[in-house]
């Protein structure tokens, strides 16, 4: 017996001992003295992110950040975030007097990429509806300069704004060029170059009266444009039905709710302000009064909207 | 007499209310501090960070507490005024079936202005004191004045209609608020031969499901199939179709509180065999 118990435990301190990994020390992050680089599995680049595309993850990079003596008598604190492709790293370093740096860092083996893309002349255009998921349009950077106009930054601030923007070689840096602007049915390009503006920041900052615009004429990438407007516009954000079917359960309830009862209502208080008297009578004809009205209104916007469909 | 009536059922209702909307402003500058604390630029310990998160929730949610206490005191009073022994001196009184029920209506809407006025001041100081050290910087009163500015110039016809339609609904709504629980405990008290106050609660309870289900399917299909058919129609037509849905939904709700009016009414009159 005593033999077994001792097997048994010998056993469990065996499978313990192995379930648990060894914890792989992880290397810390490291800085230059002057924050110019940043050594993270590889290294990265200190550079100017200013007009570029990207999106940082939401949650911070945990892994232990070594400072040097010099460093942590300045530093308070460093928090470092990535980017979606994991090229871009985002660091937020705050001093000991309060004051805070933001950096951004570039992987090395990307400045190549990232200079080809800032000198970059004639790359395709992308356009990015945001919504649904993947609803880009890529076309020749010269559509997008068709007949050239002005727009003041009131026509910009109600316009809807689409990102502009072009892709590096590789697709992990993307440059924006300046905002897609749908203003009642038209399509205008607004350059940040051509306008000398460095982002959508001093774009609704209200420093310019006015921008130099470009209406785009070109019939390709106008129907490329329509086609994934109308997806942007169209894609349902319900979430348990499909589209027609939730627009009919709505359309009946609504009517069910706005018109029948409404109508029930009126009916039924006709027929008591025939059959009762003094206060039961005013109520009741206030009452069919107002649902005859609401009724009418009610029609007016079902005509219109069905009108628009 | 009118006047008499609602001056009574408000003081009945003032006399506790007022102890609460103190303690909800007194609550509130403490919620003020809490956010003075948060918004400073201290280094502060993380723990006293996270208590002081606590407090400002703790802080907000009183003020939801008192609301509904202040709704409270409004049907007590109602519930005590109508079926309790104090019901049969207010029937004797010289006055009609519909001038009891206004008092206690009007009354009771003052109240809950009252509350959310107060709420809103609440609300305001925590505000306040969030933002004290912007508050006294020089720009300041500059920076808002161009604020105001800036708002007012946006604000054209459309809005204030908005703003209007916004103010009456919200007047049928508070209406509505306390007209469906008085229907609910008026039917308690006609069909529960005893507990009647339990059975007001349970009833106001059920109806409040079932209407709060039925929101939640016309909110889940509603909105989005609603977005859709707007975004089809011309840019020009958008304004006055949300206009027109607004007055449509003001239609309902006040269609809605005079039926239940006329319900309360009826159920007073002639089944509570009072007379």
């Amino acid at each position: 017996m005593k033999k077994y118990i001792t097997y048994l435990i010998a056993m469990l301190i065996l499978s313990l001992s192995l379930c648990f990994p060894a914890a792989a020390e992880k290397a810390p992050i490291t800085f230059s003295e002057d924050f110019n680089t940043l050594y993270y599995q590889q290294s990265y680049t200190r550079f100017d992110a200013s007009s570029l595309n990207f999106e940082l993850q939401g949650g911070i990079i945990d892994d232990p950040i070594q400072l040097s003596a010099n460093q942590q008598m300045a530093v308070d604190e460093v928090e470092l975030r990535e980017d979606m492709n994991e090229v871009i790293i985002h660091a937020m370093i705050k001093y000991h007097d309060g004051s805070t740096l933001y950096v951004y860092y570039l992987r090395e083996d990307y400045i190549a990429e990232y200079q080809q893309l800032r000198e970059e002349i004639d790359g395709d255009y992308t356009v990015d509806f945001a919504w649904p998921e993947e609803n880009i349009v890529v076309h020749g950077k010269d559509a997008f300069f068709g007949k050239k106009t002005t727009v003041s930054s009131d026509t910009v601030s109600r316009s809807h704004c689409f990102t502009v923007y072009v892709d590096s070689r590789s697709g992990a840096l993307a440059l924006i060029k300046g905002e897609l602007l749908l203003d009642d049915g038209e399509y205008y390009f607004l350059s940040y170059e051509e306008n000398d503006i460095d982002g959508s920041e001093e774009l609704y900052s209200g420093r310019y009266e006015s921008f130099t615009v470009w209406e785009i004429t070109d019939a390709e990438l106008l129907e490329k444009l329509d086609q994934a407007e109308s997806a942007y516009y169209d894609e349902d954000v319900g979430f348990l039905y499909d589209d027609e079917l939730g627009e009919v359960i709505t359309a009946v309830a609504m009517i069910f709710v706005f018109a029948v009862l409404p109508f029930g209502a009126m009916i039924t208080f006709l027929v008591l302000a025939i059959r009762t008297t003094k206060l039961y009578r005013k109520l009741s004809v206030i009452i069919c009064i107002l649902s005859a009205i609401e009724i009418s209104v009610f029609s007016l916007i079902a005509a219109i909207i069905m009108i628009a469909q | 007499m009118l006047r008499k009536l609602i001056k009574y059922d408000y003081k009945s209702m003032m006399r506790f209310w007022w102890i609460a909307a103190l303690i909800s402003a007194a609550l509130a500058f403490v919620g003020g501090g809490s956010a003075f604390l948060l918004g400073s630029e201290m280094d502060l310990p993380e723990t006293i960070e996270a208590m002081a998160v606590l407090v400002l929730i703790m802080v907000v949610v009183s003020f939801s507490i008192f609301a509904v206490l202040s709704m409270i005191l409004v049907l007590v009073r109602f519930y005590k005024n109508f079926f309790t022994d104090e019901g049969y001196l207010t029937f004797t009184l010289p006055v009609k079936r519909s001038q009891l029920l206004n008092s206690k209506l009007l009354a009771g809407s003052g109240v809950m202005l009252l509350t959310y006025l107060v709420c809103a001041v609440n609300v305001f100081i925590i505000f306040f004191f969030g933002a004290i050290r912007e508050i006294f910087q020089k720009d300041f009163f500059e920076k808002l004045m161009d604020f105001v500015r800036e708002i007012l110039q946006e604000i054209g016809t459309f809005e204030i209609l908005v703003m209007i339609e916004a103010l009456v609904l919200f007047v049928l709504v508070i209406l509505i608020s306390l007209l469906f629980p008085f229907c609910c405990i008026t039917f308690a008290s006609i069909v529960a031969k005893r507990a009647k106050a339990a059975a007001a609660i349970g009833i106001y309870y059920g109806a409040s499901s079932v209407l709060s289900f039925i929101l939640q399917i016309f909110y889940l299909f509603g909105i989005s199939s609603l977005t859709i058919w707007l975004g089809k129609v011309s840019e020009n037509a958008v304004e006055p179709i949300i206009l027109l849905i607004l007055l449509v939904v003001i239609l309902m709700a006040a269609i809605i509180c005079l039926i239940l009016y006329f319900l309360q009414y009826w159920m007073m009159d002639r089944k509570l065999n009072l007379s």
